[in-house]
């Protein structure tokens, strides 16, 4: 999985161990920042409630690896809570993740939410399209252009391919692919 | 007599029984529907497809958003028990609302 947005660039892989348990490796890199970060993660679903027409599911979120700004080599860790809800028609999506880095950061924490519709209900292993809105909240950040990001942008997958394409109101571009093995 | 002969040959070079060697065979094959709770996108639902394709009973599997079914297919002589048909659903992190069985018939011509 890759994403690529105003604000970083981030590789991420990924191995599902069990359907409530996965783990990976997350690169990231900040231009502004000028910062790296390189962690494990373990996703972690708690809940989740299925009916015949939705989905709805609650995720612990956990990073901890090592974060490098300039010279400097320091602990980063990252907690989160994600949760979703899904029909073949409606999507909401909605995260808060809070990260510290001793000397780095001392602490930030940010919001994102997400609906969506698709303008058509596909069948399994066709085309699936989905416009959506992303809304983000990043209340530390010192670019007051950069506390509040609205991002409209496409979903398009079709069988173990997805991407995302979108442009927020900043005029920053969002790529973001996820290929499944 | 000669052409008694050659009446004889046709007859017997074009009934059908000697240029015909078609057997026609007919086995029942098995149709397990499994009717599944939360399976709302395409992209989760892979998962499915391939826990499923490395059993050995199954012979093939498709997977119906709209009515929100699994098919499975199942080899001759082969079974597949509702409660592994469960497991590997549950696995996927889906419901099982209810598995139904039938028997389509599978006709071989060689």
């Amino acid at each position: 999985m890759q994403t690529n947005n105003w604000e970083k660039n981030r590789l991420h892989y990924h191995y599902t161990h069990d359907v409530n348990n996965s783990f990976g490796m997350v690169l990231e890199h900040e231009d502004d920042a000028d910062r790296q970060n390189l962690n494990g993660q373990w996703n972690h679903l708690f809940a989740r409630s299925n009916t015949r027409t939705s989905q709805a599911n609650l995720y612990l979120k956990s990073q901890l690896g090592i974060a490098k700004k300039g010279e400097r080599h320091t602990p980063n860790t990252e907690v989160g809570l994600a949760g979703d809800w899904e029909t073949r028609r409606f999507f909401t999506s909605y995260a808060v993740t809070g990260r510290y880095a001793n000397g780095i950061d001392d602490g930030s924490f940010h919001q994102k939410g997400r609906v969506g519709v698709a303008p058509y209900v596909a069948g399994y292993g066709a085309l699936h399209t989905w416009l959506m809105l992303q809304l983000e909240h990043h209340p530390e950040s010192l670019n007051d252009d950069e506390k509040v990001i609205l991002t409209p942008l496409v979903r398009l997958f079709k069988g173990d391919f997805l991407v995302e394409l979108g442009i927020n109101n900043n005029g920053g571009p969002l790529l973001n692919w996820t290929a499944k093995f | 007599m000669k052409y008694v002969n050659v009446i004889l040959i046709i007859v017997s070079v074009s009934s059908p029984n000697v240029w015909s060697n078609s057997v026609e065979t007919s086995n029942s094959v098995e149709i397990i529907t499994a009717h599944v709770k939360g399976m709302v996108c395409d992209f989760c639902a892979r998962g499915l497809e391939k826990v499923f394709k490395i059993e050995k009973a199954v012979f093939s599997i498709s997977v119906n958003l709209d009515d929100s079914v699994v098919s499975i297919r199942i080899k001759p002589d082969k079974n597949l028990p509702d409660k592994r048909i469960k497991e590997l659903i549950l696995k996927n992190g889906y419901s099982v609302e209810k598995i139904t069985r039938s028997e389509a018939k599978s006709e071989t011509k060689t």
